[in-house]
């Protein structure tokens, strides 16, 4: 390369703010959902929407991102792509093809490369051709690699063939075959003295301080079965049943002085943004402080998505925004009309529905759509309205195939009380509900979906008030162990009536399989629980 | 039930492996000597073995590849018949995991299913103008739209009006193709990712302490800790398989201590010896305050600071001012906490610390991994603090 630009680059958020005020024109977004993950949704969706051209290079076509994208270009994902990647110990190892990518989707490289010839001639780049003329990955890694020469991650001493036989660490400089496992063993560290630095530093508060207004402290973080924006695990139902919609999690007592109890609906907010979930009573975290999973967007709740209250102030030196630490204040919602819809997905995947519905969410308020089930994948609507909307319950009807008054449907109708309800039931099996001013059998007949049971002795129960089910009958739980299907109340039960874990495991299977739920299945085993947690 | 699969690699030394059907925990290796060269994915020709024959009636092959969700970077054997993955269990001889995989790389075949294809992008669209529909077009279209629309911002207002966010969950390949582009041929450095809201704070925390962006340690140094310090992590949630290791290695070694600090409980912090539920954002006081007791306390290896480390006495001036009742005030801790931290921290033979969001994203976050080390580098032991990269990290040389 001739020359490489001396000006430093736009990290994260400076870009967007570019993008929002208008310096920056175009961003080509690869393989990644801001709209979902960046702080400050609130300026995200600004930028996007001044930018004149944005691309979008991705495996998944609708991700909250895809919405402003002027050009979509299709890229494969895991099980079709072929590299390498590196991990938290400095490991390289490769990533190998499996299967064909679907449709026309290409390879990210290649997608850069196809651009960067035809760029490079419209610039007037006569050297392009040579500069991109990569036929495979290994080229580009064997370039990438001579560039890591005398360099602190030199892998000059490594290859594909090498890597093909064992992943490897860097450093691995030529006349090297392993990677250096551990460093600066001798004491002697890459600064210029050769030694270590002490980084003496004060305590700083955090740039945002709660006060009376927003009295309380939002952290972020993760959720054990989702990553990150949920376009790849959101599509799979059974990653939903750990943690099954976008809640709150917040302390009984803050809960209690707002007159709000476990379940309820509210609006979380502060100047940057609202967010509007059900809350989870907790005492995870402690009075004065709630959390909320850094997952949820705008594809699974009404707004932007969780982040549209968190800041993007940033760490000076890294550049790296403040996630973990914003001011909001928790207040009831107002409006009182309960809406709880499902359908069965006759895809199997549930993808074309989700993606008729949610569109609604942009209507509402108030309102989460996500994915529950295990073999059978079940779509699960729930919101609550200002006030009863019969155009918009007509338009869901619809969605659902409830709306035709045919030999499969179930009606109820209580129009002083303002409840209405639908059912449709198809050889005997329930395949969707619609309830709507009234909605406590949702947890039961959530699991009366998911398992396909025949529900033909309980037509008389289904549209009743009841918050339990029918005796014989279980509610929609939260799942623990994931590989072998173990609820919480299986678990729970278990212990209660002086079962040992590995009583449990081996009746079970719970906790054999890949070993996620074991710490939850100790912390269950180990005291009696205080929370009151499910919905 | 036990299933053979052949591992369709290109290296004959291969071994098959047998898997049971609980996870792919108990592995059995069958040596298998023999198979030929250059035999890539599993193109089955053997017959010795009617449980070979079985499986190459199936045309079952298996493809070793990574995980592509966090940084411990697990491998994976990827289950398929050439056209759709129909499972995935773990890499027996994968040093990050050694066969286990955790629910989210255990479920990885049901995102691959074909009733999830409307989900993936599959051919080029364009929106002629902003609230149309996109529409698709072919990639001759595409590609010379963005290039005619590239050009031509960039020849009105410059390289450095265009820009490129990626992510750290791209392969080194792919993320030296789009850096070369933008760097070396539109001539900006407009070029970030989404590791910018993941770790770039340890990037440049390891910076300053070491001159360096680089973990120093192992995944083995789990197992040889006689105390964990965990940080702002809650790798029973973000890294399991890691914290698979920490259970196994407190099992083995009774006397481990386990610190965990973070603001929550969580399933990481359940398994701790000493939560520390400090206030958000007091980190720094913490360790402040840690290093503030080990200095009274004569916990400090003078010898190692003096040999390999610099600043020190600018330090010490600055922990003066972080005595442990005005710690554990700052902190909303019980000063006996504070001491049983440091006191566990500082003496024992072994100490690894672990840390990730919590301290990487903060507006002290570079200087938060930089302070957390610095116990361990007080004690000689400057290699064992460690931060699990919630994603692979991109090569290095990326960063403006």
């Amino acid at each position: 390369m001739p020359s490489l630009p001396a000006t430093p680059g736009k990290s994260a958020v400076e870009l967007f703010q570019a993008l929002a005020d208008g310096s920056v024109k175009a961003v080509w977004i690869g393989c990644t959902n801001p709209a979902q993950s960046m702080p400050d949704l609130g300026l995200i969706d600004a930028a996007l929407k001044r930018a004149e051209f944005v691309v979008l290079q991705d495996a998944y076509r609708h991700t909250e991102t895809a919405a402003y994208a002027d050009l979509i270009l299709p890229a494969t994902t895991w099980g079709e792509k072929d590299g390498t990647v590196t991990n938290s110990e400095r490991r390289i190892s490769r990533v190998r093809t499996a299967v064909p990518p679907p449709g026309e989707a290409r390879h990210d490289w290649a997608i850069g490369v196809a651009f960067a010839h035809r760029l490079g001639h419209r610039l007037g780049r006569e050297d392009v051709d040579a500069l991109f003329a990569y036929d495979r990955p290994e080229t580009i890694w064997n370039e990438h690699r001579e560039t890591t020469r005398g360099r602190d991650l030199d892998i000059t001493g490594l290859s594909y063939p090498l890597l093909e036989a064992a992943p490897r660490q860097w450093p691995c400089p030529e006349g090297h075959s392993e990677g250096l496992p551990r460093l600066y063993s001798d004491g002697r560290f890459p600064t210029p003295s050769g030694r270590a630095r002490f980084v003496a530093t004060t305590w700083q508060d955090t740039a945002e301080q709660t006060d009376a207004r927003y009295p309380l402290q939002l952290n972020t973080g993760r959720l054990r079965d989702q990553w990150h924006g949920m376009s790849r695990t959101g599509t799979v139902a059974r990653l939903y049943s750990h943690e099954s919609e976008p809640l709150l999690h917040i302390h009984p007592q803050d809960l209690a002085s707002r007159q709000l109890h476990d379940g309820d609906w509210l609006q979380v907010h502060n100047p940057r943004g609202k967010v509007v979930v059900r809350a989870r009573a907790s005492t995870t975290v402690p009075p004065g402080q709630v959390f909320l999973p850094m997952h949820w967007g705008a594809n699974a709740m009404a707004g932007l998505g969780i982040n549209a209250l968190t800041t993007a102030a940033f760490d000076p030196l890294s550049k790296q925004p403040e996630l973990k630490h914003a001011a909001v204040q928790v207040e009831a919602l107002a409006g009182s009309t309960e809406l709880f819809c499902l359908r069965r997905a006759e895809d199997g995947g549930g993808q074309a529905l989700l993606q008729a519905l949610r569109p609604l969410l942009r209507r509402l308020d108030a309102a989460s759509l996500t994915l529950a089930g295990r073999d059978q994948t079940v779509v699960v609507l729930r919101a609550r309205l200002n006030a009863p909307d019969p155009a918009l319950l007509a338009d869901i009807d619809a969605m659902l195939d409830l709306g035709q008054d045919d030999e499969h449907l179930l009606s109820y109708d209580d129009a002083r009380h303002q409840i209405s309800k639908r059912a449709r039931i198809e050889n005997g099996q329930l395949t969707a509900v619609r309830l709507c001013g009234e909605a406590r059998a949702a947890n039961w007949l959530q699991a009366l979906a998911e398992s396909g049971t025949d529900i033909t002795p309980l037509r008389r129960f289904l549209f009743a008030p009841l918050n339990h089910a029918p005796a014989g009958l279980s509610a929609a739980t939260k799942v623990v162990c994931n590989c072998y299907n173990v609820s919480e109340t299986t678990i729970r039960k278990a212990f209660a009536a002086g079962e040992s874990l590995t009583d449990l495991q081996q009746r079970t299977g719970c906790g054999t399989g890949c070993g996620s739920c074991m710490p939850e299945l100790r912390r269950l085993g180990s005291h009696t629980p205080v929370e009151a947690m499910s919905l | 039930m036990a299933r053979i699969l052949h591992c369709g690699l290109r290296d004959r030394r291969q071994p098959l492996v047998s898997v049971s059907a609980n996870g792919g925990q108990c592995v059995q290796r069958i040596a298998r000597a023999g198979l030929s060269p250059g035999r890539a994915h599993g193109n089955l020709d053997m017959a010795e073995s009617p449980l070979l024959r079985s499986t190459q009636l199936s045309s079952a092959q298996t493809t070793r590849s990574t995980c592509p969700y966090c940084g411990v970077g697990c491998g994976v054997l990827i289950e398929h018949d050439g056209k759709h993955i129909t499972g995935v269990r773990g890499d027996p001889e994968h040093p990050a995991n050694f066969g286990k995989l955790c629910i989210k790389g255990t479920t990885l075949h049901h995102t691959a299913d074909p009733a999830l294809l409307s989900a993936r992008a599959q051919y080029p669209e364009l929106r002629p103008t902003r609230d149309a529909a996109p529409q698709r077009v072919s990639w001759d279209v595409a590609l010379d739209t963005a290039a005619a629309r590239f050009a031509d911002i960039i020849s009105r207002h410059g390289p450095d009006a265009v820009a490129f966010y990626f992510a750290g969950q791209l392969l080194t390949e792919d993320y030296y193709v789009f850096n070369k582009l933008a760097k070396g041929l539109i001539g900006t450095n407009n070029f970030d990712t989404n590791s910018r809201l993941c770790m770039s704070s340890a990037v440049v925390g390891y910076k300053l302490s070491f001159g360096m962006d680089s973990v120093p340690c192992n995944y083995e140094d789990i197992d040889h800790a006689d105390c964990l310090f965990i940080t702002g992590a809650n790798p029973a949630f973000a890294h399991p398989i890691l914290f698979r290791r920490v259970e196994a290695a407190r099992e083995r070694r009774p006397g481990q201590k386990i610190i965990v600090v973070d603001p929550r409980r969580t399933d990481t912090s359940e398994l701790a010896d000493l939560h520390l539920a400090i206030l958000p954002g007091t980190d720094v006081a913490l360790y402040n305050g840690m290093l503030h007791l080990a200095l009274k306390k004569g916990w400090v290896r003078e010898d190692y600071i003096a040999a390999h480390t610099e600043g020190f006495d600018a330090m010490r001036e600055i922990v003066r001012d972080y005595p442990p009742a005005h710690v554990a005030e700052r902190c909303g801790i019980r000063e006996q906490d504070l001491e049983q931290a440091a006191e566990w921290f500082a003496t024992s033979p072994a100490t690894l610390s672990m840390y990730c969001q919590g301290l990487n994203q903060s507006t002290q976050g570079a200087h938060k991994p930089a302070v957390a080390d610095r116990p361990a580098q007080r004690h000689g032991r400057a290699r064992g603090r460690w931060s699990v990269q919630p994603a692979a990290r991109p090569p290095r040389g990326c960063q403006p």
